[in-house]
């Protein structure tokens, strides 16, 4: 059974051949967990907020907080990736594209249910991804980037030659919806909001675990520089490998999402090199390798697309880019490097050469 | 504890941000019907609606509500109608500028039944999710009771699931030119739960035939051609056109052969090169070049805003097909502008166009509207028409029920008004209320097709006998297809 061994600012619980460990000392937990509870209180805090004081129903707000738990869920897998693997891929809406048709067709064409579809669309994807895979290894800088730009515009093209099936722009209607209707359109929405919230914090959490583990540690060295990672006898093409097919899996969830929560999914709308861009800029601004840093900059960055649009009319989209690159400019270290500079760790390396009076 | 007050910090921001450029609307209640009303069609015989044999008169309704004559009681408040558009894009904003229009002569006529109407603009970024949060906060945020949405297939097929579940506590309207007939396949299936959708576009078998086949009757008895070449944009709404189609529905069946064949079957015309428009392409010469090398007498372009037709245009006029007539469906081809958005090159390029003040129209409102909207800068579709007509049938169906707020009867008015005052297409296709797969559709015709000729002048060159046979009796007086003229002689004689 559990036993607790407590040890000087820590206890270690074991438990079920296992040993977990919990530092005391608050500065390690307090943040964390005060930063859950409001990411998980927010949407609630803002429905309530919205219901009560302004007397309106925030759907177009809760709707903008769905796409932003997008970013998270597009951005968390794909900083993964790039830590993994080492390359920058410019194709993760490919994956999510796989994620929404398999689930799309199966729900609309064999009748299963999200519940199936879900386990579905992970492993096509991940297959898909296992399959062209070896590009990790084959490839890289431009290549690696041309590769995986072209694998969503090959997929968009097949949409249109095999309408049949793919529907092209009208996309697979009927598919069905992630739970049945309250009856309060609002309430559904707040629902969907709380699913999505839920899928990215699954997917950060394990994103968290892996980064921590000793996997974690060997893909960092393989980002730093392959030749070491080998030197150090790391199995870089394993880990490469097994990385980008299960991040990409996770991106394919993402359709799925997408496919049940509008009932229908058409891929050339997320095929577009514009969500791409969304989904770069999300875990650029985050700061590199940060992932918790791609919370704070999906929630920015959705609220300041749907604040332009409302604000700025025709220029909505060039005001938005604008700032955003003002952003990418002045955080030079993205949203958690305002976190990490009040920290112990080193913000910005700097050597101080003192000179002799 | 730094950390703990930046998160809260952020999220305050959020909240108020958020909260601040949220428009907060008026408190009124929405009326929820608590009685369903029976409004599925009843319908016991399948009506087979095949597009070669179904002549129009079958198809007139026998239940026809027109506009009443006595003066409706007067309400008070207002109507909001709300435009979901991306207006970067001149088509839409056309659309959304006609909107206005008829928002504010409907105004100053004293609005609907008293009711003033307000017009709100809500930009889709031409994005599925995007428009999805528009239409929510359109119907649940701002109360519209009526919603034009742009005609992007993508968009509306995610709106309409949206709207099904919306419309039981928030009863609307949306309208839109989208071409596609999986939507209107859902209305048909569905009745019930989607029978808020209106499509202003004939279903696609009819889109494909009934629209397009006015331009084989110029080439083969204006042009005199004898051999044609198809260039088909490779989109979903082209799928009758490129391959044939059929749809069952419960009522009745609705189907269309490929265009090579039926070009073929009724008009005698060879089809020497049939090719794919991959949407978003640019280099048109490749099958200009192959359909002048296989001897094409006339080349006929089915596209939408997908396909670049100016560039098309420029690029015939430079290629070895220059000669051959070219004729354009959709796109920036039918506007009057086209001519000098090509340089000139649009010269005896021969369009669906309604954008020419002059147009020879019966109804005389059609040139006003045009000219009105020129004013405004802005060029006209058939999109453009079809707003400005779509919001004054809606008008005509909230004054015919007597109550702009009971949706589900303004609903069913829609279905049997025999409405008159569309700007350009005759009533009978205009009816919602077919019960055959041109159910809350419109219904193909004929169409007023025009040359470019010297200086950009448009010349309509549709047959009189087509004009006549579909029912366009007065229009069919003033076109002239006899005035056609080869691209190569108004090369020679236009200055």
């Amino acid at each position: 059974m559990a036993k607790i061994e407590p040890r000087r600012g820590r206890i270690i619980i074991h438990l079920l051949g296992r040993k977990y460990e919990w530092t005391v000392e608050p500065r390690y937990w307090r943040n964390p967990i005060f930063g859950l509870i409001i990411w998980l209180a927010l949407p609630l805090l803002l429905y309530l907020t919205a219901t009560t004081v302004f007397h309106y129903q925030p759907i177009a707000l809760m709707s903008t907080l769905i796409f932003a738990n997008l970013l998270i869920m597009m951005a968390v897998p794909f900083n993964l990736q790039t830590i993994g693997t080492g390359r920058l891929s410019f194709g993760p809406h490919f994956f999510l594209a796989v994620g929404g048709y398999t689930a799309a067709l199966l729900s609309r064409d064999l009748g299963l249910s999200p519940a199936l579809t879900l386990p579905a669309a992970f492993f096509v994807g991940a297959l898909i991804a296992l399959a062209i895979s070896p590009i990790t290894i084959i490839s890289r800088g431009v290549y690696y980037v041309l590769i995986t730009l072209l694998l969503p515009f090959i997929l968009g093209e097949i949409t249109y030659w095999r309408s049949d099936i793919f529907g092209a722009e009208t996309g697979i209607p009927n598919v069905e919806l992630l739970f049945p209707t309250t009856g309060n359109v609002t309430l559904d929405v707040v629902i969907f909001v709380y699913v999505s919230l839920a899928i990215a914090l699954i997917f950060l959490f394990f994103v968290d675990r892996t980064l921590r583990s000793r996997y974690g540690l060997m893909m960092g060295v393989i980002n730093e520089d392959e030749d070491v990672a080998l030197s150090y006898g790391i199995n870089v093409r394993q880990i490469k490998i097994i990385t980008f097919t299960l991040t990409s899996g996770a991106m394919a969830v993402c359709g799925w999402f997408l496919a049940h929560y509008q009932g229908s999914f058409s891929g050339p709308v997320w095929l577009m090199p514009s969500f791409l861009i969304m989904v770069l800029l999300t875990a650029t601004l985050a700061g590199k390798g940060a992932i918790y840093g791609v919370v704070v900059s999906a929630y920015i960055v959705a609220t300041l697309r749907e604040v332009t649009r409302v604000s700025f009319g025709e220029l909505s989209v060039v005001i938005l880019f604008l700032i955003l690159l003002a952003l990418l400019y002045t955080l030079r270290e993205g949203f958690w490097g305002l976190y990490r500079k009040r920290r112990y760790r080193e913000y910005e390396p700097s050597i101080r050469v003192r000179r002799k009076s | 504890m730094k950390m703990g007050k930046t998160m809260i910090g952020l999220g305050l921001i959020f909240a108020i941000v958020l909260l601040g450029c949220t428009e907060t609307p008026k408190t009124t209640p929405t009326p929820v019907p608590t009685t369903p009303i029976e409004t599925t069609p009843a319908v016991t015989t399948v009506v087979q609606t095949t597009p070669t044999t179904t002549p129009i008169a079958e198809k007139t309704p026998t239940t026809v509500v027109t506009t009443p004559s006595s003066t409706p009681p007067s309400l008070t408040g207002e109507i909001k109608v709300c435009a979901l558009y991306d207006t970067r894009i001149p088509a839409f904003k056309a659309n959304v500028e006609a909107l206005k229009l008829a928002i504010e002569e409907i105004n100053a006529q004293g609005g609907i039944m008293g009711k003033k109407l307000e017009l709100i603009h809500q930009d889709t970024q031409r994005k599925v999710d995007i428009a999805i949060t528009a239409y929510r906060s359109a119907v649940i945020e701002k109360g519209c009771t009526v919603v034009f949405v742009e005609g992007v297939s993508e968009e509306v097929m995610a709106l309409l699931e949206e709207g099904a579940r919306i419309y039981p506590s928030h009863p609307h309207i949306m309208i839109s030119p989208q071409a596609g007939m999986e939507s209107t396949l859902k209305v048909i299936e569905d009745y019930e739960k989607y029978k808020f959708f209106f499509r202003s576009l004939p279903s696609d078998p009819e889109m494909n035939y009934k629209v397009t086949k006015v331009f084989f009757d110029i080439a083969k008895d204006v042009v005199r051609a004898k051999k044609v070449a198809l260039f088909l944009e490779d989109a979903s709404w082209t799928k009758c056109a490129r391959e044939g189609c059929t749809y069952n529905t419960k009522f009745g069946s609705i189907s269309s052969k490929a265009m090579k064949d039926w070009v073929k079957e009724e008009y005698g015309l060879d089809v020497v090169y049939v090719s794919n428009l991959a949407v978003g392409e640019k280099n048109f010469l490749p099958i200009l070049e192959t359909a002048a090398a296989r001897g094409a007498e006339f080349i006929f372009v089915l596209s939408s805003w997908y396909t670049d037709t100016t560039t098309l245009t420029k690029q015939w006029a430079s290629s070895s097909a220059r000669n051959i007539p070219i004729a354009f469906f959709g796109g920036t081809a039918q506007w009057i502008n086209a001519w000098s958005l090509t340089g000139g090159a649009s010269l005896g390029t021969i369009v669906m166009t309604y954008d020419y003040e002059d147009i020879p129209l019966a109804n005389s409102n059609a040139g006003v509207i045009i000219k009105k909207l020129h004013e405004r800068g802005i060029s006209l579709d058939t999109s453009t028409h079809y707003a400005y007509s779509e919001m004054l049938r809606v008008k005509e169906a909230m004054e015919k029920v007597g109550n702009p707020d009971d949706i589900d009867k303004v609903i069913k008015a829609i279905e049997e008004l025999e409405f008159k005052n569309h700007t350009i297409h005759r009533a009978e296709y205009m009816f919602f209320g077919y019960q055959n797969p041109n159910f809350h559709s419109y219904t193909g015709g004929p169409t007023m097709i025009a040359q470019f000729q010297c200086g950009g002048k448009p010349v309509y060159i549709v047959p009189s006998d087509v004009l006549a046979k579909g029912g366009y009796v007065e229009e069919s007086e003033k076109v002239q297809p006899d005035a056609y003229k080869s691209p190569a002689e108004l090369r020679k004689t236009c200055k």
